[in-house]
C-alpha cells in the first residue's frame, strides 16, 4: 500500500535535523501526586523500583559512577565482581552482553577503558541506552583522551577526577530514558510544533547571521526548547546525527548552564568526530529577562577555540533579528512556551478510539508524539503507554521483517506499522476492530503529511 | 550389558539416526556445554572442581569445568544483589510450585547460557548454545525454550531415579557422591545426544503432550475399561493410555506427565516398532508387555533383567504441590497399536528420601557388583502372577477397544490437511497439538498421524518472531488476548488466547490474506473449522 509519509519522505542524508521530545515537559500537565515516602522501608522499596541503576567503572574495576544510594563499600565490591564477569568472558575469547533472573536484566557493554553496567526491569534497548551513556562521556572527555589518560596516569587512575561535576549529565542522560520509549527518541529528535512560516523565518535568521560572519570553522546553529528543535541550520553539507544532538540538548538542559546568559563549553559530538572538539557558544536570550522568560536556548558550534566573540556578535545579531519581527517574535514565544502538540482530535471523526501515538520518520529521523488525552493521563497510564511502545519498538529492532502488529488486549490495542519509510505505534481503546484502527491510522497520516511542516523540519538551511 | 529393567536401556541407537524431519535439530548440534554442579561441594580453596557433578563435553579440561560452574555460582550470587522484596517472595514461590525453577540467563557475544537451580538451590544445572551453531542449524534461540528443555532433562532424571539430594547426605553417606557422579554420567551421557529440539522453541517451552482427538462414545470406551482394571487390580495406582504417539486418558499427577510422555514417545515405544512390523503377519491382536520378564508361566521372583524399571513420581494428584516423590513399578503393556502404562507403588522404596537411606547400602553393594544399575534392586510388589492376569485381563478388552480407535483414527486420516500451520495448548489438560512437532519415527512409520501439513515450513525468522511476540505482548497472566504480526515476507502470525487456552497460527504468504482484516476473517474460518470443539473464539 502506497502511503505519503509525513515528516519529509524526500529527504536525503540531508535533513538530520530536529529535536528531543521531552513527553515530560510536552504533554498536559498534571500535577502527579507524588507517593509520600514515609519511613525508610518505603524508601528502600523505592529505590529498588528504580527503573535503571546505572554502574561506570574503569576495566581495572574502579567504580566511576553510581546512579544509586547504595554505600560506597558494596558499589566497590560491584564494581569488582562487574570487572571479573567482564574478564573471564573475555578471557573466553567472547564478550558479555546480559544476565537476567527473574525479571531483573542486566546489560554490560566494555568499551575500553571503561565498563558499563545497568540494571533494569525492563530488558529493551538497554544496549543502546549504554551506547548512549558511553557518547555521553566521550563528549566530556573525547574517546582519544580517554584512551590514553589511563595510559599516562596508570590503571589505578581515578577518572572521576577528569569528570568532576560532570555526573549530572550523566544522571540527567540516564533520567531522560524514563520519560522516553528511548530507542526512538536518542537516536531520534523532535520539532517542536510551530507555523511553517515562523519556523521559515527562524532558520533564515540564523542562517543569514551566521553566513554573514564569515567565520569559518562555525559549523551550525540550533536553537533548542523543551528538549526539542525549534530550527537547525548548517554550513553547506555537513550533518548532524541526533544522537549528537541529544547529547547537545542534554548539555543544555542543564539548569547550572542556564543562570548564565551565555557560556562557551568544548564539547566532542562523537558521532560527527570522537577525537576533537566543537566549541559550544550556548545562549539563553530570554532567559528570566524583565518582561518574560522564554525557555528557548541558542547553540551556535564551532572548531575553532577563538570563536566566541564572533559567535557573540552572532547571537547578538540573531536576537536582535528576531525581536525585531514582533509578530514572528510573539508567535515564538508562545510555541515555546506552552507548545502546540498533535492533538489526537485533529484526525477527525472517528479518531476517539485512538489514545496515543508515536510517529517515527526514518530518513529524517524526526517524531512526533501525539498529545495526552483522557484516559492516559497521569503518569503511571502515560508509563504503560510508553512501555508498550518501547516493547513494540525493541521487537521491531529485532525483527527488521516485522511490518504489522496488533495485539488486543483486556485494557487497550497496541497498533504497530513499519515500513521501510516510517514506523507508527498506535495505542487504541480495547473495543476497536483492526478495520476500524486501520482506517484511523490512514487519516492520520494524512493529517501530519498536510501538517508536516508544523510538526517537522523538512529542510534544514544551509549558509 | 545393561540390565533390561534399565529404563535407559531403551534410549538405544534405535533413533540415533539424523532426524529425517527438518522440524527438529539434534540438541548436541547446538550445545556448548552442560553441567551439573553441586557448589557445596566446592567451598574449598583449590577443591572447586569438586562442585562438577557432571559436565559436557567428557573431554574438557577440569579447568575450565570450575571455571565455568563457578561462573555461573558468580552469576546467581551477583544478581541476588538486585532482587528486590517482592520478587524474593516470588521466587520462593516459584520453587515451591517445583514447576518454576530460579533461572539466570547470560548471553555473550558467541553463547546463550542458561543456569537453573534446584531442591532449594543446593544443585544447580546449566547449559551453554553456540549462537553459531544454532545459527548453522537453523535453530532460533528462545531462552524460555532453553530453560524448558534444562528443566525437563533434570526432571527425567528425577524420574528414574529421584532426587539429586538424594544421592548427597552428608549425615549418611558421604561416600555416595561418586554413585551419584555415575548415575548423572550413565542418564546424561545418553540423553544428552539423543535429545532433539524443535525448531520452534515454543513447542519445547509449552511441552504439552499431544492428544488423541476421538469422538465421546469411543472415548467413554477406554474409560470404562481403565476403571474396570483399576476395579480389578487395585494395586495399580496410575495409569496412561496411549494411541500410536498420542495421549487419550492418565491418571497421574499433571508434574509427571511431560516426562513420562516424552520418554514414552520418543524412547520406549519406537523400540517395540521393529518387532511388530515383523510380525505383523500373525498374531497381531496378541498384547504384550514391552517391559520386563517374556516367560509368565513360571512364578519365579522377578530378579535382574526381568524386574520391572521404576519411575519416580508425584505421588498424590489431589496436592499438587507436594514435592514428595513415591517410586513406582511400571508395567507397559501394549496391543493394536494401544499402550496402556500401569504403576504400582513399590514397597521397596518409600519416600525417595527414605528409600535411599535404607537402601544405600544395599545398592552401593549391587553398583560395585554389577556395574551400572539405574534403580536399586528390590523384589517388587509386581509378579509374574500380577503380569499374567493384568494381560489376562487386557488380551481381550484392550484389543476390542483398540481396533475401535483403530477404525475411527483410519477415517479421519484423509481430512486433516491444512494450509496453515498452528501450535494448539491447554495449559489446564496440558493438552497440544501443533502441525510443527514431530514425534519421531513412530508417527512417520505408522503414517496416520504424520504431518499432513502441505505449506512450506516457516522461515528461521518467523519462528523467531513468533516466540518472541509471545513472550513480549502475550501476558502469561491474562486469560485474554490477541496478537496478528506480518513479517516482510507476507507470513502472517495469529496468536489467541481464550481462557487460557492458547492457539497460534502461522499463514504462508498468500493473496487471500493482505490486509489486517482479511486475516482475521481467515482465522475466524480456520478456528471454526479445525478447532471448533477445543477452541472458542
Amino acid at each position: 500500500m502506497e502511503v505519503e509519509v509525513p515528516g519529509g519522505s524526500e529527504a536525503v542524508g540531508g535533513t538530520d535535523t530536529g529535536s528531543e521530545s521531552s513527553f515530560k515537559v510536552s504533554q498536559v500537565e498534571i500535577e502527579d501526586v507524588e507517593e509520600n515516602l514515609k519511613n525508610a522501608e518505603a524508601i528502600f522499596e523505592h529505590l529498588e523500583q528504580l527503573p535503571f541503576q546505572v554502574f561506570i567503572l574503569s576495566e581495572f574495576g574502579k567504580p566511576i559512577f553510581v546512579n544509586n544510594d547504595r554505600n560506597e563499600g558494596e558499589v566497590v565490591s560491584l564494581a569488582a565482581l562487574i570487572c571479573a564477569f567482564v574478564s573471564r568472558c573475555q578471557s573466553w575469547g567472547d564478550s558479555l552482553m546480559t544476565m537476567t533472573s527473574q525479571d531483573n536484566h542486566i546489560q554490560f557493554l566494555h568499551k575500553s577503558p571503561l565498563i558499563f553496567c545497568v540494571v533494569s526491569k525492563y530488558p529493551e534497548q538497554l544496549d543502546q541506552q549504554l551506547e548512549v551513556l558511553f557518547e555521553q562521556i566521550c563528549s566530556i572527555l573525547s574517546k582519544s583522551q580517554l584512551e590514553n589518560v589511563y595510559k599516562k596516569k596508570g590503571d589505578n587512575y581515578d577518572l572521576r577526577k577528569l569528570l568532576r561535576g560532570t555526573d549530572r549529565l550523566i544522571d540527567s542522560s540516564i533520567s531522560s530514558w524514563r520519560a522516553s520509549p528511548i530507542n526512538l527518541v536518542d537516536s531520534s529528535i523532535s520539532a517542536i510544533p510551530m507555523n511553517p512560516s515562523d519556523r521559515e523565518f527562524l532558520s533564515t535568521t540564523m542562517a543569514s547571521s551566521l553566513g554573514a560572519a564569515k567565520l569559518d570553522g562555525a559549523l551550525f546553529g540550533i536553537m533548542i526548547a523543551r528538549r526539542q528543535i525549534a530550527a537547525i541550520v548548517r554550513f553547506k553539507k555537513y550533518v548532524i546525527h541526533p544522537r549528537d544532538l541529544n547529547i547537545l540538548i542534554n548539555l543544555v538542559s542543564d539548569t547550572t548552564l542556564q543562570t548564565d546568559s551565555q557560556n562557551w563549553v568544548p564539547i566532542c559530538l562523537p558521532r560527527f568526530n570522537d577525537t576533537g572538539f566543537f566549541y559550544a557558544y550556548i545562549s539563553y536570550p530570554w532567559c528570566k529577562t524583565d518582561q518574560e522568560d522564554i525557555p528557548a536556548c541558542l547553540v551556535l558550534l564551532s572548531v575553532k577555540r577563538d570563536h566566541f566573540d564572533g559567535l557573540k556578535e552572532v547571537r547578538q545579531q540573531i536576537v536582535t533579528k528576531l525581536e525585531g519581527n514582533a509578530k514572528f517574535f510573539t508567535n515564538f514565544s508562545q510555541a515555546v512556551k506552552t507548545p502546540n502538540l498533535y492533538q489526537i482530535s485533529q484526525i477527525g471523526s472517528n479518531s476517539e478510539s485512538l489514545w496515543s501515538f508515536l510517529y517515527l520518520n526514518h530518513s529524517s529521523k524526526q517524531v512526533c508524539m501525539s498529545s495526552s488525552k483522557i484516559p492516559l493521563i497521569t503518569r503511571a497510564e502515560r508509563w504503560i503507554a510508553r512501555c508498550e511502545m518501547r516493547r513494540s519498538s525493541s521487537l521491531s529492532t529485532r525483527h527488521p521483517h516485522l511490518r504489522t502488529l496488533f495485539v488486543r488486549g483486556t485494557r487497550h490495542c497496541l497498533f504497530v506499522w513499519v515500513t521501510d519509510l516510517f514506523s507508527l505505534y498506535c495505542i487504541f481503546g480495547p473495543f476497536v476492530t483492526a478495520t476500524i484502527a486501520f482506517q484511523v491510522v490512514e487519516k492520520l497520516l494524512k493529517s501530519l503529511k498536510s501538517h508536516e511542516q508544523r510538526y517537522f523540519i523538512i529542510n534544514t538551511t544551509s549558509f | 550389558m545393561e540390565s533390561i529393567a534399565n529404563p535407559l536401556y531403551f534410549f538405544s541407537n534405535l533413533s540415533l539416526n539424523p532426524p529425517s524431519c527438518s522440524n527438529v535439530v539434534r540438541f548436541i548440534d547446538v550445545l556448548e556445554f552442560f553441567f551439573v554442579a553441586h557448589p557445596l561441594s566446592g567451598r574449598k580453596e583449590g577443591e572447586e572442581h569438586k562442585r562438577v557433578m557432571y559436565f559436557h563435553p567428557k573431554g574438557e579440561q577440569l579447568e575450565r569445568q570450575s571455571e565455568i560452574t563457578g561462573f555461573a555460582e558468580a552469576v546467581v550470587n551477583f544478581t541476588e544483589n538486585f532482587l528486590s522484596t517482592s520478587h524474593r517472595d516470588i521466587s520462593e514461590k516459584l520453587t515451591e510450585s517445583d514447576d518454576g525453577f530460579d533461572f539466570r540467563t547470560v548471553t555473550t557475544q558467541r553463547t546463550e547460557h542458561v543456569y537453573i537451580r534446584t531442591e532449594d538451590d543446593q544443585f544447580m544445572l546449566g547449559v551453554s548454545i553456540s549462537k553459531q551453531l544454532s545459527h548453522v542449524s537453523d535453530y532460533p534461540l528462545f531462552q524460555p525454550a532453553i530453560r524448558s528443555i534444562l528443566s525437563d532433562a533434570y526432571k527425567m532424571f528425577r524420574m528414574f531415579f529421584g532426587t539429586f539430594s538424594s544421592f548427597i547426605n552428608f549425615r549418611t553417606v558421604p561416600d555416595d557422591i561418586p554413585k551419584f557422579k555415575e548415575r548423572l554420567d550413565f542418564f546424561f551421557s545418553k540423553y544428552i545426544p539423543l535429545l532433539k529440539v524443535h525448531k520452534m522453541p515454543l513447542l519445547d517451552h509449552l511441552g504439552g503432550v499431544e492428544f488423541l482427538r476421538m469422538s465421546g462414545p469411543l472415548y467413554l470406551n477406554v474409560v470404562s475399561l481403565i476403571t474396570e482394571l483399576r476395579e480389578e487390580f487395585p494395586i495399580i495406582e496410575k495409569v496412561m493410555f496411549l494411541y500410536q504417539d498420542k495421549l487419550l486418558y492418565y491418571q497421574l499427577s499433571k508434574r509427571d506427565l511431560p516426562s513420562l510422555f516424552r520418554y514414552l514417545t520418543h524412547n520406549l515405544l519406537p523400540t517395540t516398532l521393529a518387532p511388530e512390523l515383523e510380525h505383523s503377519g500373525r498374531n497381531a491382536s496378541k498384547g504384550r508387555y514391552l517391559r520386563g520378564p517374556t516367560d509368565l508361566t513360571t512364578d519365579v521372583p522377578l530378579l535382574g533383567d526381568e524386574s520391572l524399571s521404576v519411575v519416580h513420581l508425584h505421588s498424590e494428584q489431589e496436592a499438587e504441590f507436594q514435592d514428595e516423590l513415591v517410586g513406582y513399578q511400571m508395567m507397559v503393556y501394549r496391543c493394536l497399536n494401544a499402550t496402556v502404562c500401569m504403576f504400582v507403588r513399590n514397597s521397596a522404596s518409600f519416600t525417595n528420601g527414605d528409600s535411599d537411606r535404607r537402601n544405600s547400602g544395599e545398592s552401593l553393594n549391587v553398583s560395585q557388583s554389577s556395574s551400572i544399575r539405574s534403580s536399586p534392586p528390590q523384589n517388587g510388589v509386581v509378579s509374574r502372577r500380577l503380569l499374567r492376569n493384568v494381560d489376562q485381563f487386557l488380551e481381550t478388552e484392550l484389543a476390542q477397544v483398540a481396533s475401535k480407535i483403530g477404525d475411527e483414527v483410519g477415517d479421519e486420516k484423509l481430512t486433516d490437511a491444512t494450509d496453515f500451520h498452528y501450535i494448539y495448548f491447554n495449559p489446564s489438560s496440558l493438552s497440544m497439538t501443533s502441525s510443527l512437532s514431530t514425534s519421531p519415527s513412530l508417527s512417520v512409520a505408522a503414517s496416520g498421524s504424520a504431518s499432513t501439513s502441505k505449506v512450506p515450513l516457516p522461515p528461521v525468522d518467523v519462528n523467531r518472531l513468533v516466540c518472541d511476540t509471545m513472550s513480549n505482548f502475550v501476558s502469561d497472566t491474562e486469560e485474554f488476548g490477541e496478537c496478528f504480526v506480518k513479517s516482510s515476507s507476507d507470513w502472517w502470525i495469529v496468536i489467541k488466547k481464550v481462557n487460557s487456552r492458547l492457539l497460534v497460527l502461522i499463514l504462508p504468504p498468500s493473496s487471500y490474506t493482505s490486509s489486517l482484516a482479511d486475516v482475521q476473517s481467515k482465522t475466524a474460518t480456520i478456528v471454526r473449522s479445525h478447532f471448533e470443539a477445543i477452541f472458542f473464539s
